[in-house]
């Protein structure tokens, strides 16, 4: 008995060390190349940024040339050496699915001036990428506008399963996005909600890297990120293609923070994939008590929805956010809550304590960046008059002035599926006190 | 029964089949909404097919759907150590073999036995369930630390440190990873009573944290505290195999 379950058990270790194992392919030594160029925002996006990008080669010296005027070249222009670089970890259908072997970097650029366009090269090597450019955030307080979604997940000429027709639409999403960037100047930065593919192994990542490329304008302005991780992202690509600088922590899965957007704006990103009621449920409380105060609007974004509006709104994860975090949204009299995961496009009524209330918090989403739309239930209860729950490709664009917002959902052909205004409503301390 | 129900009810209410089928797929939402539909009432048939007159090709049937789902669920990726979570819902596909071979032994004693590579099997299965459980709480599933956390508001009303839940979960992980070894030495029979007791808190768990709305992820859970019961029985009864 004993010997033929030990058997069992070793029969079982075997063949499952066998499943999706890395393997080593032949490599041909290629001509280094550059690639795939991402500006990432954290905590500071007036004064710093995360270049990014990726190559088909380590190389040994990695580096972003910048400027605040064009034309950069080695002699003159900043440089700001790579401060994370390695091989992005690939299993064995990462090879079996054709994509090539990446190597990722990433550089930090501190000490910005704000409302500031700065050129870049990104370098491997000296192998030089053509010039691009961001705007860093103002340090004034102006009328601005950020773009917000999620679910990106699939699109391309590789998907999940290859062979069946490939989704486009994510492209087209992604020229949306370059599209209206062009258009407005005062739109500062695209706040992903998170799904960006369907896993975060390479195989996946690659194409939306790939995709990704599409958004930046015809003058070459690049539209920073600010990450949110998805319930798609548990791989260890995630760790390595989105990095965070000094705020993310591989082991204890970061991916919160609080971004200030302009000295009277901020947008808080949380994290739905760790725990919602642990550390992070800290940093919420202390964020919120000590400088709710300074901002006249504090948004938030997050993956998962406290009000869904495809998905069982009785799940775990739901439930959590609501028992968790939506206390202190209300409390604190967020402006309004970016969602993503249920595939559809929403908007809630305002809601307090569980209700529908005039002066409570409007929910958006849920994650039109590409992914196919799932049907929603207009029916529950957070749907009442004025709301959205519909079946459709969008993007938000939110448009911050100092006595209202406007958000508006736009569709993959540039239509306005849907708009609606927050007035600015006065945060009180004494209202926390009492 | 009850973990077939389960399986209903999640695909009444919208499952990982509907989310391959329009995502990976490119079914319509509708075309969707029918198949999952339609496997719900298969499976409502043929749980009555298996509860009324067991045989093998209901029990066949009834593997290959649990392996199937399985294998599904991995692929859409999506949540937490997925990894992990394949091995676990793999080891219930047992449940249907154990049903027919127990009903057998007990509908025709002419039928003689369950067999002793089935209760091998269950043993196995019951080491996965727990040896994975063990390695999620070892791996700090923020699911797990949340449960802690909640459970310690619920009850005390206010809440721990996620460090003391952290280390509360060690011990947890530890714990179920001994157990999980030590059904495959020898069926003791403490450990299986350990292996039901803690199956039910921690399946009634998810009640308690999320309410009773939640009751599917309890009925998911319930080989959990089943599984080890039914073995206790069989090795309790000590069939005819066993005492040969």
């Amino acid at each position: 008995m004993k010997i033929s379950l030990v058997r069992i058990f070793l029969i079982l270790v075997i063949v499952s060390s066998f499943s999706c194992k890395k393997e080593k392919e032949t490599i041909v030594i290629k001509d280094l190349k550059v690639m795939h160029p991402r500006v990432v925002w954290t905590e500071n996006p007036s004064e710093h940024a995360i270049i990014s990008w990726s190559s088909n080669q380590l190389g040994e010296d990695s580096y972003v040339l910048y400027d605040t005027v064009s034309g950069l070249d080695d002699q003159k222009s900043m440089r700001a050496e790579s401060a994370k670089d390695g091989k992005i970890f690939m299993r064995k259908m990462d090879y079996t699915e054709g994509v090539p072997e990446g190597y990722f970097h990433h550089t930090e650029l501190f000490n910005l001036l704000p409302s500031t366009t700065y050129y870049f090269k990104y370098c491997t090597d000296g192998v030089c990428s053509e010039e691009y450019n961001f705007l860093t955030a103002p340090e004034e307080d102006i009328p601005f506008s950020i773009l917000s979604g999620g679910d990106s997940r699939m699109g391309g000429d590789k998907p999940r399963y290859a062979g069946r027709t490939p989704l486009v639409e994510r492209q087209d999403m992604n020229r949306l996005i370059a599209s209206l960037t062009e258009e407005d100047p005062s739109i500062l930065a695209f706040a992903h909600g998170g799904d960006y593919c369907t896993t975060a192994d390479w195989r996946h990542l690659y194409w939306w890297f790939e995709d990704h490329v599409l958004t930046i304008t015809k003058d070459k302005r690049i539209l920073p990120l600010i990450i949110t991780r998805g319930n798609h992202e548990h791989e260890i690509g995630f760790l390595e293609n989105f990095w965070l600088g000094e705020i993310s922590n591989e082991f204890s899965d970061g991916y919160y923070f609080m971004t200030r957007l302009t000295p009277t704006s901020a947008l808080i990103t949380l994290n739905t994939e760790t725990s919602m009621a642990g550390k992070q449920l800290e940093f919420l409380e202390e964020t919120l008590e000590e400088r709710r105060h300074e901002f006249k609007w504090m948004f938030t974004q997050y993956h998962k929805p406290a009000y869904p509006a495809v998905k069982e709104f009785d799940r775990e994860d739901f439930y959590h956010v609501r028992r968790y975090w939506v206390p202190l949204f209300e409390q604190y009299k967020i402006s309004m809550a970016l969602e993503s995961d249920g595939h559809n496009l929403k908007k809630t009524s305002p809601l307090l304590n569980g209700k529908i209330d005039k002066d409570g918090i409007i929910y958006v989403g849920e994650g039109g960046l590409g992914v196919p739309q799932r049907k929603p239930d207009p029916s529950r209860w957070y749907f009442g008059e004025g709301s959205v729950a519909e079946s459709a490709h969008h993007i938000w664009k939110i448009d911050v002035n100092d006595s209202i917002t406007h958000a508006t959902a736009i569709g993959i052909k540039r239509d306005t599926l849907h708009s609606f205004s927050i007035p600015y409503k006065p945060y009180l301390v004494e209202e926390v006190s009492n | 029964m009850l973990y077939i129900l389960a399986f209903v009810l999640k695909l009444y209410k919208g499952s990982d089949i509907s989310a391959m089928l329009v995502v990976a797929k490119g079914w319509s939402e509708t075309d969707a909404f029918w198949m999952e539909k339609g496997i719900a009432i298969f499976l409502i048939l043929l749980a009555v097919w298996l509860f009324i007159k067991p045989v093998i090709l209901n029990t066949i049937l009834l593997m290959v759907f649990l392996i199937i789902h399985a294998i599904i669920v991995y692929e859409n990726a999506g949540r937490h150590f997925y990894e992990l979570s394949l091995l676990s819902a793999l080891a219930k596909w047992v449940l249907p073999l154990l049903y027919l071979s127990v009903f057998l032994s007990l509908k025709k004693p002419d039928y003689g036995f369950v067999p002793k590579w089935l209760l091998v099997l269950t043993r196995l299965s019951l080491f996965l369930i727990f040896f994975v459980h063990g390695l999620g709480c070892l791996w700090m599933h923020p699911g797990y630390i949340d449960y802690l956390i909640g459970m310690g508001a619920t009850f005390t009303g206010s809440f721990m440190k996620q460090s003391l839940a952290e280390n509360i979960l060690i011990v947890i992980g530890v714990i179920d990873i001994i157990i999980a070894i030590s059904i495959l030495i020898k069926p003791w029979r403490s450990i299986l009573i350990w292996m039901v007791v803690w199956g039910l808190l921690t399946s009634f768990l998810r009640i308690v944290d999320a309410g009773i709305f939640n009751y599917t992820e309890f009925l998911i859970r319930v080989p959990h505290f089943t599984l080890p019961l039914v073995c206790l029985l069989l090795y309790k009864i000590k069939t005819p195999a066993l005492t040969k």
